[in-house]
């Protein structure tokens, strides 16, 4: 799938803009705070109807207008042509529709045009608190597979709707077990379930990453990535026995602090560089790397299970990085499809290739180099 | 909207609160009645204000009826030893358009949702215990929407009746006859196949 052009309208700092791509490498190159990241931003809302940067797309709104407009045309793996447009507007919210259809379910939509973002702005994905790491496994898994995603959006529900018994009984100081049950239920029936397919995808993503990354790097470390769930268990089997035993134990304690204490939404994922946690001990360079790598790492899982190739977009790409880095990643990405390059500065090798196209932002101006 | 008449505004506004109901499609709406004869618009009104004054519960199954107890709890010829759970009235219109179903009904009046504080004794719960102790009802089927809010409360009902060995079905899910494969939602066919039968 590529990309072949996109429209932004009052879109963060672009007023009107028309941009037509190459379906290979986008370099997309300019000073600070010139709209390079807005850029990278619309491409992924337009495939994913969310932002990578923020929960209330309605802060993309440009100062003092009503509403954004993102128009994109795709060109499919057939060959076939896909229209897309979002429209988010202050007064009515978020709108996409595909070939002129409007979509109800965002759900069905995610998915469909899969992409991928590496950004300096989830430095906090190897650095920050867990539900970093949670939404960047679960956008995935959400773009490759379907039932994940209506496991997730009933879980939330049902974490919701539990999180209200609990409240409600702090503030009254008595709680009728009996609401509570039938979430239980259906939170280990429906957890387990996105347990199962967590455990299964971080393994391949682990598999893949850990060869990503020894292709980049020249010193021989081995990175790893590994699901840590809220429950512990030894056999996949067993969760549903195990949730249920935990949410026993720890029953009370829910009741008093008033929040779900148990379940996936308290899932962590580990990145561990030769055995070590590179939270704790990776260096600025190796977060960055580690980062890129990822983003290569779910562009090759998406490519192998949905068969399609992925947009990629790398946020920033040189910064941090010394030149035997700088020049292997350079050569892996030269391998894949459709990718998306802002950088501050333009590197030469990449722009003599004419499959390429290099673009200059200047303001929210795109001009073609 | 200076430009519309304070009684034209007063519709629109009114129309527009009612679900599903935005304020072009109201407007729309009120243009269209000012078409009509005085006389079609009076039957309307007066079909609305009538069925506002006529539509009660029913005492027993808490559909909506004008005659308590309803027609469907008080026909003879209905099986009285199965009754469907649902939760709204129009449930039991849908379930009733199939013309298969010949149990009683039982309508909760919506589903558990502690966010918006309905909890059990919102719902038309004890009622139905009360209905399964008293009468001679062998089945209950459980026909709650499939969403987070329609399977807590399938399950906390089953939890209840469970006890009074009373045989318990919760209705399939699947895909809807007259519609081809490809043209169900992935989410259907998937719960579609979760749910196969054996041949």
């Amino acid at each position: 799938m590529k990309l072949i052009s996109i429209e932004l309208s009052d879109f963060r700092n672009y007023d009107k803009q028309e941009i037509i791509f190459s379906p290979n490498k986008n370099f997309i190159i300019g000073k600070n705070a010139q709209g390079k990241t807005n850029l990278l931003e619309s491409i992924y809302l337009l495939c994913l109807s969310k932002s990578f940067r923020t929960s209330k797309e309605k802060e993309a709104i440009a100062f003092s207008k009503e509403q954004f407009i993102i128009k994109g045309v795709f060109e499919l793996d057939i060959g076939i042509h896909q229209k897309v447009v979002l429209i988010c507007s202050k007064s009515n919210g978020k709108q996409i529709s595909v070939n002129r259809k409007s979509v109800s379910r965002m759900a069905d939509f995610i998915g469909s045009l899969p992409v991928v973002i590496s950004s300096p702005e989830e430095y906090e994905l190897t650095n920050g608190p867990p539900p970093h790491r949670r939404r960047l496994v679960d956008i995935l898994l959400s773009q490759i597979n379907k039932r994940y995603i209506h496991s997730l959006i009933e879980y939330q529900r049902i974490i919701k709707q539990k999180s209200a018994i609990l409240q409600k009984g702090k503030l009254h100081g008595k709680i009728n077990i009996k609401e509570i049950e039938p979430w239980n239920e259906r939170l280990i029936e429906v957890g387990a379930k996105i347990i199962e397919q967590r455990d299964i995808f971080s393994k391949e993503l682990s598999t893949i990453l850990t060869s990503v990354y020894s292709n980049l790097i020249i010193n021989g470390e081995k990175l790893e990535f590994y699901y840590q769930p809220d429950l512990e268990y030894e056999n996949i089997d067993d969760i549903k026995e195990k949730i249920a035993t935990k949410l026993n134990q720890l029953l009370k304690k829910e009741q008093q602090r008033g929040i779900c204490l148990v379940g996936p939404h308290r899932d962590d994922y580990i990145f561990k560089i030769n055995g070590k946690n590179l939270k704790k001990f990776g260096s600025r360079g190796q977060h960055k790397t580690v980062l890129i790598s990822l983003a290569i790492a779910e562009y090759q899982l998406i490519k192998n299970i949905l068969n399609t190739e992925p947009i990629l977009l790398i946020d920033d790409l040189y910064s941090e990085l010394d030149s035997d880095r700088e020049q292997k990643i350079t050569q892996t990405i030269d391998q894949l499809g459709q990718v998306f390059i802002t950088s501050t500065v333009a590197n030469q090798q990449n722009m003599s290739d004419n499959k390429n196209i290099c673009f200059t932002v200047n303001n929210g101006i795109v001009q073609k180099n | 909207m200076v430009y519309l008449s304070k009684s034209l505004q007063q519709a629109v506004e009114e129309l527009s609160k009612l679900p599903g109901i935005g304020r072009k499609s109201a407007q729309r709406i009120v243009f269209y009645l000012l078409k009509l004869s005085t006389e079609d618009v009076t039957a309307l009104a007066d079909a609305l204000i009538n069925v506002k004054q006529k539509a009660k519960y029913c005492s027993i199954c808490f559909n909506i009826t004008e005659t308590d107890p309803c027609p469907i709890c008080t026909a003879s010829h209905r099986d009285r030893s199965v009754i469907c759970v649902v939760e709204e009235a129009n449930d039991v219109a849908a379930l009733e358009k199939s013309g298969e179903y010949k149990g009683l009904y039982h309508v909760l009046g919506g589903s558990l949702s502690p966010l918006d504080g309905i909890g059990p004794d919102d719902l038309k719960i004890k009622e139905l215990l009360l209905r399964l102790q008293e009468d001679v009802v062998t089945e209950v089927i459980l026909a709650n929407n499939p969403d987070a809010e329609g399977e807590a409360t399938a399950l906390y009902l089953t939890k209840l009746i469970k006890p009074l060995a009373i045989e318990i079905s919760r209705i399939a899910r699947g895909i809807p006859v007259g519609t081809d494969l490809e043209y169900a939602d992935e989410i259907t066919l998937l719960k579609a196949i979760e749910g196969r039968t054996k041949l």
